[in-house]
């Protein structure tokens, strides 16, 4: 019997035959969306152990989810409460067991290190970013990073998209007060420079 | 509505570099390392396992729907003692006993009764008229309309 093909497949229609058992339904889902899962995990999580076993925790509970399961919207908008559920259990964990929560920018080893080249400003940005409340970092990573859509980014985060572009609004106000990337935004609006924070 | 990449509705927008270092952090662009062969194989593992079960869950629930069919027919058939193929007839679907266009339980009955009278039809085509040939037309009935309704066949031509 030939093989399906199941790259041919639309995420709705991969749940389906998951469902029914089809392994390599399911293979193909799990390919397309693991770096995904692992990415947000990882920004979450701060750890690459954690953010791991955060993409075992999701997939699993996509197997169990998988009969009678109805796909209303994009399958990472579908994916992400459950990321973070996932990777928010696992961070308290952490903490109960003692480890630390700070922020894991250029230590080395398990942490999630600074990539070179770019070190000074990613690391500006990070800071921004935990200058950030809870939930308008969220917002700007899941638009900006993650590349989702208002519509997406409201569904996933269970809030209207009004409340999704006034979160968007504050949060690129508050970056703009912050140091080290007020020189992007003034950059941006035709000041000399080439608009790279050093 | 406005929805694109650098700038929000009211106008406040993320400049284009750090929206990129934005979409870098996002990519993460030499960060953390990726999803490891060994979490591929603890996940893919994981699933087969669930997978397996639910196979053989629908087979069960398949088999256990003829096992029924047939456990009717058979207390059908010692209760009743009625019915036969009926003789001389040709049907268009070898399954319709009854000649009624219907594949159902009644055609299973029809048929069980005369396996066990030794008579009946080689409706699998093995060459020999035995319970798998009831077990056939059982399956045909609880395959199509799940409430034993039958399989609609082409129609009778006596």
């Amino acid at each position: 019997m030939a093989r399906k093909d199941y790259t041919t497949f639309d995420d709705e229609a991969l749940m389906r035959l998951t469902a029914r058992g089809e392994d390599g339904a399911f293979a193909e889902l799990y390919a397309r969306h693991k770096g995904w899962v692992y990415r947000v995990a990882l920004r979450m999580t701060r750890r690459h152990a954690d953010a791991l076993d955060v993409v075992q925790e999701v997939f699993a509970y996509v197997v169990k989810k998988a009969p009678g399961f109805r796909l209303t919207a994009k399958f990472t908008t579908f994916l992400y409460p459950v990321v973070r559920s996932s990777a928010a259990g696992i961070y308290r964990k952490r903490r109960e067991v003692g480890g630390g929560d700070e922020i894991a920018v250029g230590m080395a080893g398990d942490e999630v290190a600074v990539g070179d080249g770019d070190g000074g400003s990613r690391a500006a940005i990070e800071r921004a970013l935990a200058g950030l409340g809870e939930t308008h970092r969220e917002v700007v990573e899941l638009r900006f990073m993650h590349g989702m859509d208002l519509a997406s980014i409201a569904v996933a985060v269970g809030v209207p998209v009004g409340t999704v572009k006034s979160r968007l609004h504050h949060a690129i106000k508050g970056l703009r007060e912050m140091d080290g990337l007020r020189e992007w935004f003034e950059a941006d609006q035709g000041e000399p420079g080439d608009g790279v924070a050093r | 509505m406005n929805d694109s990449w650098r700038t929000d509705e009211q106008g406040v927008g993320m400049p284009e570099g750090l929206a990129g270092l934005l979409r870098g952090l996002g990519d993460g662009a030499g960060l953390g390392g990726g999803v490891t062969g060994s979490v591929d194989l603890a996940v893919l593992g994981g699933a087969r396992r669930v997978g397996r079960r639910r196979r053989v869950t629908r087979r069960a629930v398949r088999g256990g729907a003829v096992a029924a069919v047939i456990g009717i027919v058979g207390g059908g058939v010692w209760l009743s003692g009625g019915g036969a193929v009926q003789p001389g007839g040709v049907v268009a679907i070898a399954e319709d006993l009854d000649g009624d266009g219907l594949v159902d339980m009644r055609d299973a009955l029809i048929l069980a009764r005369a396996v066990a009278d030794g008579q009946g039809r080689d409706v699998d085509g093995d060459g020999v008229i035995d319970r798998g040939d009831v077990e056939r037309v059982a399956t045909m009935a609880v395959s199509l309309g799940g409430d034993g309704g039958g399989m609609q066949t082409l129609g009778v031509v006596r």
